[in-house]
């Protein structure tokens, strides 16, 4: 015992001296210091064209349940769905243009009603196994599935029978028409599946494995931790909007979980990572500074940030009301606060660039105006008691904002304008798990949102039908007309019918103030200079599409 | 003495039952649907139903608990009702990076904390003991997740010395290299703690009769540290290690999170949040055994330490 105590200043010594060398020892093994330049001497050549090899490292905030693409509509589920695997079709850049991708070639009933594609032929899954209309079949009968419990169920609209009558062909038949099919069939998450993968790993598709005929392999995931993917070598089949339709250039993709947002900045500026999803707005201007970093702007950004007004509380179904907190937000101190300015106010429900935008919307939304809204606040028999909260027949004008946490400053600015014009908001701020289904209550009155959409028909299918009611319909905006005109979009078989009946719902929309449009974000996707040939998808903002352009410059 | 051990092992039972009934009714108190926060914010509520359905969130508490814990008994500890990982293998993994950290803070901090702690008391009063003790005290003080980036910062990002964050595989270069920066955070924040309380035991123990009978009887100064001093002074010492130990086995949340380390204490964070239950009881239950285990091992030591402690 004794001696035990006598040796201890040695143990200290050995660990002081470990310590310091392993410290050394990393230091040798990381970067070799930068040789100083002889005068008069070139520096090395730039790579002009694809190298092939290297792995990209990716990164983003938070971990996610299950990367089961039928099974959760978490975004950067998105982009690992488009890695793994492939849609029937795919949409371009534009989020506008449809085009071919596992299948070459379809055609529609003048009905609207049967549609028919032919599949590619040369398609493999990761396991060697031949890609064919059975695995189609098999994938959207799964997704129909009451038990798979999916959420993009509808997306393949009301649906009358499936079949695969040949290899290579695949029929679905609607019960009625569905304008925008083929969109939602590129929804990054309607990627076909491996049949015999899913019915191997069984619910645990989609945490132990995930497998499709998409650029890259699933090799693991270790939650909170990272996913890795390797190339997969025989894929040749990207949609053409691609320069690369494949094997991909990178040998394998690190997609990575670093929660702290500081960490994950300096991960990105000193290059350990190459790209992140999801750029806090305060960290634009700081990395406007590093030249290792690029900042690529998401255009077109289809993208909805809004609040929604219950319109079934007591002090909301005024419409009044509604109208004149339109008035009484102003969006752009907002957006300087916020957003540190990267924004533009939203004077419509769908951004200008969406398809189905009413073009009559920038007018018939309300601009700031803090002494219009008090005059209607009047109007509508709300006065100003002795606090400077307004009251009407002994009720004050009290409403509740529900918020999830990481938006304190949107929720004082919010308290504050409000306040200016006679109206006390009650902020409830939570954390994201208990915020989605306290949305599903009626007892609140006010909340801020965002979506990201393909076309406005998505948007406002989504919103206002008044059987999406209590959630996504918070609003609780039940109206016969709204569903009616939806229905119509919907099932519209030509361009001009589907645009006058969402033309219709926007009117209705704006004319009864149940959003306060606020703004539409300017969003940046970060990368490394390193990461060469980079273009961002923006649908779903999933940022990675396939990535099969994408090569890594060595000499960087 | 084993008696003594097997009556507290015997104990860990009901310990483990009262964890588990706790935590599930605890669980129940936070905020939130597990089904929506799989399916997402725009479910619609067919779907929703579905999986409150197949998670077993449709039936009444009590049932839900029993079959649980009819689970636990047979030493299932089920899967995850989001992800449908398997808890124990998940619980492996975690304890494998949480014990990996814990141990090299420990390592390093812990020998030169006591060092420093008696060198403070030997030398209380002069420049060094100020000095170290200020030291201590930034380290208790200073919090986790600012030194943590700050040591990122310095070591990481400007010198590149070390990587920024994530974990390596464990016994290689690289896992080493990883390991660093998280253990010198952690351990920087212990060895405030330890110095602390092995200077104030030291000064304590060294005001007592029979150290001055001790140096009176002419007996070497080192000899007194040593052998009279210290070994008095370990108690304490070996206490607050023990329990810092198990509270690291569940608090280094923070600096997991900064260091984007794939351990127990985010695991179990992100558990709860989502109301994962048989993922958040699993990995309590697991913590709140080794905090009882390593209780009963502090204990056991009183007695190797101190001839006048017996277990009977």
């Amino acid at each position: 015992m004794y001696g035990a105590w006598k040796r201890t200043p040695r143990p200290v010594l050995f660990l002081v001296v470990t310590l310091t060398l392993a410290l050394l020892l990393s230091a040798c093994g990381t970067k070799t210091p930068e040789p100083t330049e002889p005068e008069g001497s070139t520096p090395p050549p730039a790579a002009t064209g694809p190298q092939k090899g290297g792995t990209l490292v990716l990164a983003k905030d938070t971990e996610i349940d299950t990367y089961d693409p039928q099974k959760t509509g978490s975004i950067p589920v998105a982009s690992v769905a488009q890695l793994i695997g492939d849609g029937l079709v795919a949409l371009e850049y534009d989020l506008k243009t449809i085009v071919p991708a596992l299948a070459k070639e379809w055609t529609v009933t003048p009905d609207g009603l049967t549609y028919t594609f032919k599949l590619r032929e040369d398609v493999l899954f990761h396991s060697g196994r031949k890609f064919t209309s059975a695995d189609v079949l098999y994938t959207f009968n799964r997704l129909l599935d009451p038990k798979t419990a999916s959420t993009h169920a509808g997306r393949l609209g009301k649906v009358d029978k499936m079949e695969a009558p040949d290899e290579t062909t695949f029929v679905l038949k609607l019960q009625v028409p569905s304008s925008e099919l083929l969109v939602q069939l590129a929804n990054p998450f309607m990627v076909i599946l491996d049949r015999e993968a899913v019915e191997k790993y069984g619910d645990k598709y989609g945490s132990q494995y995930l497998a499709g005929t998409g650029p890259f392999m699933f090799v693991e995931w270790v939650p909170n931790s990272h996913m890795k993917f390797k190339r997969f070598d025989s894929y040749t089949w990207g949609p053409e909007f691609l320069k690369n339709k494949g094997p991909a250039y990178v040998d394998e993709i690190i997609y990575r979980v670093v929660p702290e947002r500081q960490t994950l900045m300096m991960e990105l500026e000193s290059g350990e990572i190459h790209s992140l999803h999801g750029l806090y707005p305060a960290y634009v201007e700081q990395l406007k500074q590093n030249d290792k970093v690029q900042l690529i702007p998401s255009e077109p950004y289809l993208h909805m940030e809004y609040m929604g007004m219950k319109v079934t509380r007591p002090i909301l179904q005024d419409v009044k009301v509604r109208e004149a907190i339109n008035y009484a937000i102003n969006k752009d101190e907002m957006i300087d606060v916020h957003l540190k300015g990267l924004g533009k106010p939203a004077y419509s429900i769908v951004n200008p660039a969406a398809s189905g935008y009413w073009q009559g919307s920038e007018g018939a939304w309300p601009k700031y105006d803090a002494a219009k809204a008090k005059s209607l606040l009047d109007e509508a028999g709300w006065k100003v008691g002795s606090d400077g909260i307004r009251v009407k027949d002994g009720q004050r004008m009290e409403l509740v904002y529900i918020a999830y946490s990481g938006r304190e400053d949107l929720a004082t600015l919010l308290q504050a304008q409000l306040k200016a014009v006679g109206i006390d908001v009650k902020v409830e701020q939570m954390d994201a798990t208990a915020f989605w289904p306290r949305t599903r209550e009626e007892n609140y009155d006010l909340y801020i949102i965002d979506y990201s959409y393909p076309t406005a028909l998505d948007l406002i299918g989504l919103y206002f039908p008044s059987t999406q009611r209590p959630a996504p319909n918070r609003m609780g905006w039940n109206d016969s007309r709204t569903d009616e005109l939806i229905n119509a979009a919907r099932v519209a078989t030509t361009a001009a019918a589907k645009q006058a009946a969402l033309d219709e719902i926007q009117q209705i929309v704006a004319k009864n103030f149940v959003w306060v449009p606020m703004w539409h974000r300017e969003q940046y996707i970060a990368a490394s200079t390193a990461m060469k040939d980079f273009t961002p998808h923006n649908f779903y903002n999933m940022h990675w599409f396939k990535l099969t352009d994408v090569w890594l410059d060595t000499t960087n | 003495m084993l008696g003594y051990a097997a009556r507290r092992l015997i104990m860990l039972l009901p310990v483990c039952l009262g964890v588990l009934v706790l935590t599930f009714f605890l669980l129940q108190l936070i905020p939130g649907d597990p089904a929506v926060a799989l399916s997402g914010p725009n479910a619609p509520p067919e779907v929703v139903e579905e999986l409150r359905v197949q998670m077993g969130l449709d039936k009444s508490l009590p049932v839900q608990f029993g079959l649980y814990l009819l689970r636990v008994v047979r030493g299932d500890l089920g899967v995850s009702i989001l992800s449908r990982l398997s808890v124990s293998s998940e619980i492996h993994r975690v304890f494998g990076a949480t014990m990996e950290l814990t141990i090299a803070s420990m390592a390093w901090s812990v020998p030169l904390a006591v060092l420093a702690g008696i060198v403070s008391a030997v030398t209380r009063g002069s420049l060094i003991d100020k000095g170290m003790m200020a030291l201590a005290l930034m380290g208790v003080s200073l919090p986790l997740f600012w030194v943590g980036l700050m040591l990122i910062w310095l070591l990481g990002f400007q010198l590149n010395w070390l990587p920024i964050s994530g974990r390596g595989a464990t016994w290689t270069l690289d896992g080493l290299r990883h390991l660093t920066l998280p253990a010198l955070t952690l351990g920087a924040n212990l060895v405030g703690r330890f110095s602390r309380v092995t200077r104030a035991t030291v000064l304590e123990v060294l005001r007592q009769d029979y150290i001055r009978t001790a140096r009176a009887k002419g007996v070497a100064e080192r000899v007194v540290l040593y052998r009279h001093a210290l070994r008095n002074a370990a108690l304490p010492i070996v206490t607050l290690i023990g329990l810092q130990f198990g509270w690291l086995l569940g608090g280094a949340v923070v600096t997991e999170t900064v260091f984007s380390w794939p351990g127990m204490g985010r695991h179990v964070i992100k558990a709860i949040l989502a109301k994962d239950y048989p993922m958040a009881q699993g990995i309590i239950l697991v913590m709140a055994m080794l905090f009882v285990l390593i209780n009963l091992g502090v204990d056991l030591l009183y007695a190797a330490l101190d001839p006048r402690v017996k277990y009977t």
